[in-house]
This record gives C-alpha cells, sequence and structure tokens, in this order.
C-alpha cells in the first residue's frame, strides 16, 4: 500500500480549491452582520424605541379614566410594532445597500462563497437583531399586560420582522440605492398591512357605472392581496388585550407558515436577482 | 483671540435665545371650539389607523374627552355640542363594540351636562348597547336608571331600564343590580341614590379601578355643591 504525499505547492492549489462550507461562512456573513449594525448603534436605537413606547403607554393610560390597561396597551402595542419595523428596515437597508454600493461585497464574492450562501447569512444576521429588537419593543407592555401574551406577541412580531428582514435582502439587491430600496420596502410593508381594509373598503363601495374600470380594479387589488405577506394575520394588539380582558385566545400557527412561505418567496427572487446581476 | 471652539459654541447659544424669542413672539393660535365637529369617517380611520380599529378608537375617545379642556380653559361640559358629542361615541362603539368606554362617558361623564331630551336620546343609546352586550355594558346601564331616575326625573324610563337590567343581565349580574327596580320604590334624593350605587359598586368589586372611583367620587361632591347651592335658593331665603 502506497501512500500519496502532496509536495507543498499542490498542497496550497489544493487548499484554495476546496470551498468552505456553506453553514460556517453563513454564520461568519450573520456574525459580521450583528456586528455591523453594533457598531452602529443599534442598542442606543432600540433603547430609544423602547423609551418611546413606555412614554407612548403611560402617557395613554394616565389619560383614560375607565379601562386604562387596555387604553395603554391599545395605544402602545401598534406604535411598538411600527417603529420595531422601520428601525430594522432602516439598519437593514443602509448596511446592505452600503455594501452593494461601495463593492465591499466584491471581496466576498472573489471568494469561492456561493450566493445563496451571502444572502442567507445576511438574512440570519438581520433576523438576531429582529429578536433583539421584538424584546425591546415587547418590553415596555409588560407593565400592563400579562407575561404570556407579550411573550406570544413579540414572538409574531419576531417573525414580521424575519419576513421584513427577506423583504429588505430583496429590494436593497434589486435597487442597490438606500432611498429607493428603504422607501419601496416601506410602501410594501404599508400596502401589506393595508390591502385588507383596501378590500374591505371595494367590496362595500363598489364603483358604479363603470364596471370594466371596476372589474379591473378589482383584479388588481386581488392580485396584490394574494401576492403580499399577509401581515394581518400577525403581531395583533388583540391578543394582548384578550389576555387582558380574559376573552379570547391567539393563534401564531398562520404567521409562522406565512413566514416560512414568504421567506422561501424573497430569498430565492434575491437570489435569481443577485445571479443575474453579478455573473 | 477666542478659540473657533469657543465662537461657535457662542454663536449656538445666541441661535437657541433667537429661537426662543422668535416662539414666544409667535403664541400658538389655540381658540377654544364648542363643537368638536363631525366624527371621522369609518374608511379614513381604519386607513389611518392601519387596520388597527381599537387603537383608533380609544385615541378618538381619548381626544372626544379632553375636547372641553382647550386653549389652556376648561369649558363647561354643558356648553359643547351634544349632538356632535353622541355622533362621536356612537362611532367610537362602531369602530371598537368590544369597548365599554363610550357608554361610560355616556353615563358618568356628559349625562349631567345634557338638556332632557339630549339626555333621554343618549340613555336610549346606553340601553341599546346595553342589550347589545349585556356582560359590558351593565354598569353603564345600572348608571342609566339613576341618572333617568334623578336626573332626568323620569321614573318610568328608569324602571324600564331596572327592568331590562334585571331580564337581560344574565347570571353575572350581582344581587344588587338585579334588585335595582326596588330602589326606584324607595324615595331617596338624587346624593343617597347615588352614593348607593357608587357603595354597592365598590363593595361588589365590580370596579376597583382608583381612577373610575376617583370620577365616581368626584360626580358626588358635584352633587353635593348642586345641592349645597340649591338650599342656598330655598324659599324664605335660608342659607
Amino acid at each position: 500500500m502506497t501512500t500519496t504525499t502532496l509536495s507543498a505547492p499542490d498542497r496550497v492549489a489544493n487548499a484554495s480549491m476546496r470551498r468552505p462550507s456553506m453553514p460556517r461562512v453563513a454564520r461568519s456573513i450573520a456574525r459580521f452582520t450583528i456586528l455591523e449594525a453594533w457598531r452602529g448603534h443599534w442598542l442606543v436605537a432600540a433603547l430609544m424605541m423602547s423609551a418611546t413606547v413606555a412614554g407612548a403607554l403611560l402617557f395613554a393610560t394616565e389619560m383614560a379614566l375607565t379601562e386604562r390597561q387596555s387604553v395603554g396597551i391599545a395605544m402602545a402595542a401598534p406604535l411598538a410594532r411600527l417603529v420595531a419595523v422601520i428601525l430594522l428596515a432602516t439598519f437593514a437597508v443602509t448596511a446592505l445597500t452600503r455594501e452593494l454600493g461601495d463593492r465591499s461585497i466584491e471581496l466576498v464574492l472573489a471568494a469561492p462563497v456561493p450566493r445563496l450562501t451571502w444572502i442567507v447569512g445576511k438574512w440570519v444576521g438581520l433576523c438576531c437583531i429582529g429578536l433583539g429588537t421584538a424584546a425591546f419593543a415587547a418590553l415596555p407592555l409588560l407593565l400592563h399586560a400579562p407575561a404570556g401574551a407579550v411573550l406570544l406577541w413579540a414572538g409574531s412580531l419576531w417573525l414580521e420582522l424575519c419576513l421584513v428582514a427577506g423583504l429588505a435582502l430583496l429590494l436593497s439587491i434589486s435597487f442597490s440605492q438606500l432611498p429607493a430600496a428603504l422607501l419601496s420596502l416601506l410602501a410594501v410593508y404599508a400596502m401589506a398591512r393595508l390591502i385588507g381594509v383596501v378590500m374591505l373598503l371595494q367590496s362595500r363601495a363598489p364603483l358604479e357605472g363603470m364596471a370594466v374600470v371596476g372589474r379591473f380594479n378589482d383584479l388588481l387589488v386581488g392580485a396584490l392581496a394574494h401576492a403580499l405577506p399577509r401581515l394581518d394575520l400577525f403581531t395583533r394588539t388583540d391578543w394582548l388585550l384578550a389576555a387582558l380582558e380574559g376573552t379570547r385566545a391567539a393563534a401564531i400557527g398562520a404567521p409562522v407558515v406565512q413566514l416560512a412561505i414568504y421567506v422561501g418567496i424573497v430569498l430565492t427572487a434575491g437570489w435569481l436577482d443577485f445571479r443575474s446581476r453579478r455573473a | 483671540m477666542p478659540e473657533a471652539r469657543t465662537v461657535a459654541a457662542g454663536l449656538l447659544v445666541a441661535a437657541l435665545a433667537m429661537q426662543a424669542a422668535f416662539s414666544a413672539a409667535h403664541p400658538r393660535e389655540w381658540s377654544a371650539s364648542r363643537s368638536i365637529g363631525e366624527p371621522p369617517a369609518l374608511r379614513t380611520v381604519s386607513v389611518g389607523a392601519f387596520g388597527e380599529q381599537r387603537a383608533a378608537a380609544y385615541a378618538m375617545t381619548l381626544y372626544l374627552q379632553s375636547f372641553d379642556a382647550q386653549a389652556g380653559e376648561q369649558q363647561r361640559l354643558s356648553s359643547l355640542d351634544h349632538v356632535a358629542n353622541q355622533a362621536w361615541l356612537e362611532r367610537i362603539a362602531h369602530l371598537a363594540p368590544d369597548t365599554a368606554y363610550p357608554a361610560f362617558l355616556a353615563t358618568r361623564i356628559y349625562a349631567d351636562s345634557l338638556p332632557p331630551e339630549a339626555l333621554r336620546r343618549m340613555l336610549g343609546w346606553v340601553h341599546e348597547r346595553f342589550l347589545a352586550s349585556p356582560a359590558l355594558h351593565w354598569t353603564s346601564m345600572a348608571h342609566a336608571v339613576y341618572v333617568a331616575g334623578h336626573t332626568l326625573g323620569d321614573k318610568r324610563l328608569a324602571a324600564t331600564f331596572a327592568g331590562a337590567l334585571r331580564e337581560h343581565g344574565g347570571s353575572d349580574l350581582p344581587p344588587w343590580a338585579r334588585d335595582l327596580e326596588l330602589f326606584l320604590l324607595v324615595d331617596l334624593d338624587e346624593l343617597q341614590a347615588a352614593r348607593m350605587l357608587m357603595g354597592a359598586l365598590v363593595a361588589s368589586g365590580t370596579i376597583t379601578d382608583q381612577r373610575e372611583i376617583d370620577v365616581l367620587t368626584q360626580r358626588l361632591q358635584e352633587i353635593e355643591r348642586r345641592q349645597r347651592a340649591d338650599g342656598r335658593h330655598l324659599p324664605g331665603g335660608q342659607k
């Protein structure tokens, strides 16, 4: 039995041909994403968000004459949700467009790293930042709402932020510019939150005498409603109020399924776009 | 020669002082308005609140409740546009049927300041709210019985409300609320009836929130003040 020994130059050539394992590279990219957010004073922004939510909660509670805890929660929880989404969207899009714009990504792509690994690594890093953001957003709600309900609400907010992180990745890759990417992300988010209300209003107020336009409108809104993520199923204030008033139970199954489906869509679309643009 | 940093700091302080002076020279134009106006349309509220109906309803409630405090002065509730106020209450209840806050405002805050016809309409609305959701609105209905009997002076309407309370109140209704019709038969004056109602609500543990107790206590004090004022104008000039 003979053993083959490689010369030093062969070993170097062999090592450069060998690709590092995908999970390890993704972990490194995720860690770097978290580190970048930390250096970008994410903690300060998160603390300011917590203080704003706590202030809104205490102000509303102080104003109310009855149902004080419900009033506080009903006013503070939607604010916390919105601010958390804006905070994560801003950090995600700023970091991604900077990396894509200043060509520092070329260094990463020059290494034998699949582009999907970069996308997954970035998304996992943003999800970790989302976890912290959701926790800081939910913290002030513990002043009035039961811990179990707040945990459920924060869990759902985290899932929502993971979905927003996926959208941020897709739109940053597509637009590469901060204003376009951030504004389109906020527009998609607002549309996803409002599409249910728009459909409700449309069904209640049909356009009379404009049958063709009305039908086209129906089709357009219907198509949008099916294409956009069902954010109305996520992070509902009703869950907190129900726990406070002891009326109904919450359901978090639908947000989990929605996240799985939609993250699959946006990450795949982002990957395809990334491949075609930077091949 | 001063350093550039010192000059910059001096300029900043001067600019801040100028900003404060400018703001003081242009006072905000606050003018007290008697009418809150029409409530915003349901679709406007739904879109504006991102579909968070309950939050929108509470925000409207707080705005309505604070409307009497404007331009740095407290207006008399009786001087406000009660038709617009009731329209706001109805819109809030429509937005968030799960809250008892609008009926609370109607019976504990606005009831004393309304002219008889408007009060009758408001109590009728509270009655409707109670029939739609008895468990949520029975305390407001108990107040409506008292308001109909003492503020409006319509014992028959009060008896109708008390009968509705007994009939539709459900099994969770405390015994004193079920027997409210009996209280109407006893010849109590307004203050005694208000004390009895508040005592029953607190003793039965129905009201535990200190702010709500404060609102009721304030109301008792107002009745006391009113009765004392009425006493000064008794025939014979007794004071």
